[in-house]
């Protein structure tokens, strides 16, 4: 009896955990708000940046066009993906959600920024 | 500044499967002898899955990441700044001050720096990452219920605010029994343990050390 009571338990919580939908997350980058009230081109340093965005997750440097100067930028990212199941065919449903926010520094100073957003529902088998 | 070298390793084990052995072996026993009476052998096989349990206790992987390289320090007198919380955790938990006091006792049981409140270093801290998870969960579903905890630390130089390092450590504890209860209450130190010891290897190294 022990044994059954312990499989039905078993076979519950599995099927519990079934019905949450799994996702996963790179960690956003939530105050992005704040960049242009508190950030000023030329003045703020990357602690103030790092004040508000948080440590970024790469970091690296390119030279512009039109301007010889390299620029120094950090990278954060939050990639979501939620919602992901299968179906009875066998194939995979997700729902990923892409911010990508490049921080550029000029001497050391805030000199920009750029973000770009994307997402959508995604299938495979 | 634009030539970053980056090293990536993974510590840890996973103690999950070895858990399964002795549990699939007790249950063979119960069914070759058809009761459940043979009590000095069931003991025998009760002593191997306590100590089986014992050893996979610290079920933790770890991902640590330095992004700079190293720069010659000639300060030690570090101060600490508050961790931030980045995650948008909800629970009652202070994530913010349990994070801010583990990386404080760790800096200071490190002897990496002496900790002081004007110091010419300064290391700020974010959350990143911060998931209670669940033992049961996880002895239901190993992946389940996974405790999780990412942390990064920045170390700057005063003045002028320079950059010297960054040190990011991502703990999980996915898998395991019952006797993962409390892995939210220990993640943070290991999360923080793996910093500090990321800042030991980063100091320890010389100027111009590419790292792969």
């Amino acid at each position: 009896m022990l044994t059954r009571a312990a499989v039905a338990w078993l076979l519950t919580a599995v099927l519990a955990a079934g019905c949450a939908a799994p996702s996963a997350s790179t960690g956003a980058f939530t105050q992005t708000g704040r960049i242009e009230s508190e950030l000023e081109r030329g003045v703020s340093t990357k602690r103030d940046v790092q004040r508000v965005l948080g440590t970024p997750k790469g970091s690296g440097g390119a030279v512009l066009p039109t301007d010889p100067r390299g620029r120094e930028i950090w990278y954060y990212e939050d990639i979501k993906i939620a919602n992901m199941r299968q179906d009875a065919e066998g194939y995979l449903h997700a729902d990923i959600g892409q911010r990508i926010l490049l921080v550029f520094f000029l001497d050391g100073r805030f000199d920009g920024f750029m973000w770009f957003t994307g997402g959508g529902a995604v299938e495979s088998k | 500044m634009y030539g970053r070298a980056a090293a990536e390793g993974r510590a840890g084990w996973k103690g999950g499967t070895m858990v399964l052995l002795p549990l699939a072996s007790l249950g063979q026993h119960r069914a070759e002898s058809g009761n459940l009476v043979r009590v000095p052998c069931m003991h025998r096989r009760c002593v191997v899955v306590m100590v089986a349990l014992t050893l996979a206790g610290c079920a933790t992987e770890s991902v640590s990441r330095v992004e700079q390289p190293y720069v010659p320090i000639e300060q030690r007198v570090v101060r600490i700044e508050n961790c931030e919380d980045r995650t948008g955790f909800t629970g009652e938990r202070d994530i913010k001050g349990e994070a801010s006091r583990i990386l404080a006792e760790k800096i200071r049981g490190s002897s990496l720096f002496e900790v002081a409140t004007e110091a010419p270093l300064v290391l700020t801290c974010d959350i990143e990452r911060f998931a209670e998870g669940s033992a049961l969960k996880r002895w239901v579903l190993p992946g389940w219920g996974s405790t999780q905890a990412s942390v990064a630390v920045m170390l700057w130089e005063r003045p002028g605010d320079k950059l010297l390092g960054t040190f990011r450590s991502q703990s999980h504890v996915d898998a395991g029994g019952l006797y993962t209860i409390g892995a939210d209450q220990y993640i943070f130190s290991v999360a923080f343990n793996d910093i500090v010891k990321q800042i030991r290897e980063w100091m320890a190294q010389g100027p111009a050390v590419e790292r792969r």
